[in-house]
């Protein structure tokens, strides 16, 4: 009797493990712990907008405050983690930084068939990535 | 049967005493008093790791939505993210979601880290966000279920209410599922709720379900355990209408004037 109570058990164990993939696990962070989690964007410092701000004068502090973020996350992200900052934002952010947020005021512009914002003389390429509008610091040509 | 540490215990408690009062024999004595305890109560059979009111519940909230061919709701999410020092930071959204089966669903949502919307009309998914004058737009398969897939997996959406919008919530929701229990009465914004949790895997789950004729989701909170910091998304869902007289129209994206379509990044795998 005992013994068929443990198997019965075990099989239930056996049997509720055996789908591949857990739905629930799946479905709210980002598509999933299930294949890789990651942040849909790095917080350098702090994410205090006097922080941020600080942290975002000066390239080279981007670039290595992106860098390091974007490092312990899995690959699966879609493109490079964005930098949150807080406006208005007086340097020149790297060509292929990701924004959340553009620093205004920027007006869309057509570059060869391509959709670009213009915000005084730095050129965003906006795409979607994980359910939200982003855009890459680009040089179009 | 006794638990074999209990039986030790009293057997060196016996002892104890023993060996207080007669030295020379304590070691002796223990041994048989340890062995003259009675024999054992049966203790009750452990709980099923799956408790079937748990699960009947679940199916009960699956039966009402598999039930309604079109339905609304409020969905307020707390979703934690990790910032670069380990420390938690919360991102609130909130989205309007309209459903109707099989093929058709819309989404608005606004908030900290996704204001945008989002189209499915049975053939395009389309993703706008608000204020901007760029959208997104991708083929989508035929029915909700596939494309709710597609925009979690290729995509990399986050949709903690996906399972209630499914064709059958409680078969997916179930799956991978370890354990089940009813963890007691609740209430979410004043409605009396049942709270129950799950476990798999990757992430330990609670739904909170109302309670009487309409058993439907009010509450969900995920914990991804596995996840760097062990980050909690919570969703609190009101304002249901399972008879919402949503237009068809709705559900159709169209641009507006001067809208280009940009990139929708896929996952890299």
């Amino acid at each position: 009797m005992k013994k068929r109570t443990v198997t019965a058990l075990l099989a239930l164990a056996l049997l509720a493990s055996s789908p591949a993939r857990a739905w629930v696990a799946a479905g709210g962070y980002h598509g999933g712990v299930a294949v890789g989690y990651h942040p849909p964007c790095c917080y350098h410092g702090g994410y205090s907008g006097a922080a941020v701000a600080g942290a975002a004068i000066g390239g080279a502090m981007v670039g290595a405050a992106v860098a390091s973020a974007a490092a312990p996350a899995p690959v699966y992200y879609a493109s490079p983690a964005p930098v949150y900052y807080a406006a208005p934002v007086t340097y020149t952010p790297a060509v292929g930084t990701v924004v959340a947020s553009l620093p205004g005021p920027c007006s869309s512009i057509s570059i060869n068939g391509v959709s670009y914002m213009n915000c005084s003389g730095v050129f965003y390429l906006p795409f979607y990535s994980s359910g939200a509008l982003m855009y890459q610091v680009a040089n179009p040509q | 049967m006794k638990h074999p540490v209990l039986v030790r215990m009293r057997g060196m408690l016996v002892a104890a005493v023993l060996l207080c009062l007669v030295p020379g024999l304590a070691l002796a004595q223990a041994k048989t008093a340890a062995k003259a305890t009675p024999p054992p109560e049966p203790t009750p059979a452990p709980p099923p790791a799956l408790e079937p009111e748990a699960l009947a519940q679940l199916k009960a909230m699956s039966d009402v939505l598999k039930g309604a061919g079109s339905f609304s709701f409020k969905a307020a999410t707390d979703r934690e993210q990790p910032s670069a020092n380990g420390q938690m930071l919360d991102f609130f959204n909130v989205s309007k979601i309209s459903v109707s089966r099989p093929d058709k669903v819309r989404v608005d949502t606004k908030g900290d880290l996704h204001d945008a919307s989002l189209w499915y009309d049975g053939k395009t998914v389309t993703i706008f966000a608000a204020k901007s004058a760029f959208y997104g737009q991708a083929p989508a398969p035929p029915t909700i279920d596939e494309t709710v897939v597609m925009l979690m997996d290729r995509f990399q959406m986050p949709f903690p209410v996906a399972g209630f919008l499914l064709k059958d919530p409680y078969a997916k929701m179930m799956e991978g599922v370890k354990t089940a229990f009813d963890a007691g009465d609740s209430e979410v914004d004043g409605v009396a709720c049942r709270h129950l949790a799950f476990s798999e895997e990757e992430a330990d789950w609670q739904v909170w379900i109302e309670k009487g004729g309409k058993p439907l989701p009010r509450r969900i909170a995920v914990t991804y355990k596995k996840a760097p910091g062990a980050p909690r998304v919570v969703t609190t869902l009101s304002e249901w209408n399972l008879s919402p007289a949503t237009p068809a129209g709705d559900f159709v994206f169209t641009p507006p004037a001067g809208a280009t379509k940009v990139d929708w990044k896929t996952a890299q795998k």
